[in-house]
């Protein structure tokens, strides 16, 4: 669907003397189709700028960035600000009539979008006077009016309150299960690990890792036991259901809060030694801190 | 191209500065009434020519007030990002932003033209002995004429707007060229240049002003206003010369636009 070849991005800086800025540094990787792929970092990472080169509002210095042929695509920029004297219906008008929808697809369209997004009721309101959240939320209903097959959305649940996050959370997981692909930033790190195929930690303009679904599902449980490895340990590790790791020295088996004591009585039951019980390295948060070490001066 | 044409001519119907400039051009209109009094043997020219003044006027109110903020705004509040997201290319974007303006100014200018329209009629009805030399055409011509300069405004402002960094710096950088592309032909014909009688020596001065009148336009040419009041109609030839000369220069600014726009980092 997308791929991303050495992107280089410079800019150039300074009044007299122009100074070369690298805002991303050697981007390679793909997006699958029918994925979910978020990319998070701290701010100043160069998210945005590379959902930018994504959609051609700025070009690469070099490397290249390959879509799909004719592929229809839906944006959500970050805080959008909207032509506020249209009315919502209108905006969505103009999003569906650009991407050349006939009149009848537009009503159709129209009437599911607006309540999976939340608006009933708002179509003829003037974009001026909704708030922070409505706003995020008409964006979201502009950039998937037209059934696109790749939605790209920067920071889909800044300024939304909990309800309205559920109600991105939730439609994100409908567009997967129609078969769309998804590219999103975000700093909701709990959504992320929750929604995602795959998440890239971006810092200071570089990949610097990407976790697949298997370490998502690991990045999900927040309690690590660790058992003494033996053949007999990795089988029955392996046989109980629950999410798990092995090397030479020790097993891991990672595990929620609730289900922590049905797994001890597991391993009890099974006659297997636990060594220790830890909160776990293995979590999202663990791991973007980890990688992101360093990114502000303060020292965080 | 046509979406955001539309809801551009949207935003200048729904801009609180559009009744703004149409209540001041009928303030003004309506003044002619008192104003032509003053002028007995010439009512029917100062009535025309008054009546196509508001009208020109609210032109370049227009262009000043809304045109100047039609790609700066985009770009400075980054609504661009949601358009160019769309299957709408450069190109077409400032096409239609284009198109979108100068529906808006022919809207107003058919408004204000049947208004000032109406003032004369009253005013023909009224003082019929001083409007001997008035024709409706050459008051029409008139208006087509200033329609086709506050196009080309628009074209220039919107040239500017594709590499300028705000909306002021657009604001003054067309404000000069239009200052400058209206009285162009008055230096010109102050300093003699066009019988090739320089009343000043300089060459360079001379090379600077003949530069100056081949690469701005000449705003001075679409002023049909005193011709208007006169009753005397432009020829086919002229109509066609001034046209081919604000149509050339439009495509001309727009291709530049376009380029301009299209090579831009939109960071």
């Amino acid at each position: 669907m997308i791929e991303i070849n050495g992107v280089v991005f410079e800019t150039k800086s300074g009044d007299f003397f122009r100074r070369k800025n690298k805002i991303l540094k050697n981007i390679s990787f793909q997006i699958p189709a029918n994925e979910i792929f978020a990319i998070i970092g701290p701010n100043g990472a160069g998210k945005s700028t590379f959902l930018k080169l994504i959609l051609n509002f700025i070009r690469p210095t070099s490397g290249t960035i390959k879509l799909s042929n004719s592929i229809s695509i839906g944006f959500l920029p970050e805080n959008p600000y909207y032509y506020d004297y249209l009315t919502l219906k209108e905006l969505l008008w103009f999003s569906a009539k650009s991407y050349g929808m006939t009149r009848s697809f537009f009503s159709d369209q129209l009437d599911i979008i607006i309540e999976k997004v939340g608006l009933k009721g708002h179509l003829n309101k003037k974009l001026r006077n909704f708030s922070k959240g409505m706003t995020q939320r008409a964006g979201i209903a502009a950039a998937i009016i037209h059934n696109p097959e790749l939605v790209i959305l920067d920071e889909p649940m800044t300024g939304l309150d909990p309800l309205g996050r559920k109600m991105v959370f939730d439609l994100i997981q409908e567009l997967k299960n129609e078969q769309k692909t998804i590219l999103f930033c975000s700093h909701v790190l709990s959504d992320v690990e929750r929604l995602c195929d795959k998440v890239a930690i971006m810092n200071q303009g570089e990949i610097k890792k990407i976790l697949t679904r298997e370490a998502l599902v690991l990045a999900q449980k927040d309690m690590e036991i660790i058992v003494e490895a033996s053949n007999k340990a990795e089988k029955l590790l392996r046989e109980s259901g629950y999410q798990y790791r092995f090397n030479d020295s020790y097993g891991s088996m990672y595990v929620d809060r609730s289900e922590l004591n049905s797994a001890l009585q597991y391993l009890s039951a099974n006659k297997l030694t636990v060594e220790t019980i830890k909160a776990s390295n293995a979590t999202l948060e663990n791991i973007f801190y980890e990688t992101v070490k360093g990114a502000y001066p303060c020292g965080l | 191209m046509w979406p955001l044409a539309a809801i551009t001519f949207w935003e200048g119907v729904r801009s609180r500065v559009l009744y703004g400039i149409f209540l001041f051009s009928l303030f003004i209109m309506a003044l002619s009434f008192i104003f032509v009094n003053f002028f007995m043997k010439d009512i029917g020219k100062i009535a025309v020519d008054f009546n196509l003044s508001a009208i020109s006027f609210a032109g370049l109110l227009i262009a000043v007030s809304l045109s100047v903020n039609l790609i700066a705004k985009d770009l400075e509040k980054k609504t661009i990002y949601f358009v160019l997201s769309k299957p709408i290319s450069r190109p077409c974007y400032i096409l239609g932003k284009y198109a979108g303006i100068t529906l808006l100014v022919l809207f107003a200018y058919l408004l204000l033209g049947l208004l000032s329209a109406i003032t004369l009629f009253l005013l023909k009805s009224r003082y019929g002995q001083y409007f001997l030399d008035f024709s409706w055409m050459a008051y029409l011509q008139g208006i087509y004429f200033d329609f086709l300069k506050i196009s080309l405004l628009n074209a220039v402002i919107l040239f500017f707007s594709t590499f300028a960094s705000s909306s002021f710096i657009v604001l003054l950088f067309s404000i000069c060229t239009y200052i400058v592309g209206q009285s162009i032909s008055e230096v010109i014909n102050f300093l003699g240049m066009e019988h090739r009688t320089l009343i000043i020596n300089d060459e360079i001065v001379k090379y600077i002003i003949d530069a100056i009148k081949y690469i701005l336009p000449n705003f001075g040419f679409f002023d049909f206003k005193i011709q208007a009041a006169h009753g005397m109609l432009a020829n086919w030839q002229d109509i066609i010369l001034i046209s081919g000369y604000g149509l050339f220069y439009i495509g001309m600014l727009l291709c530049l636009s376009i380029y301009l726009f299209s090579r831009k980092e939109l960071l």
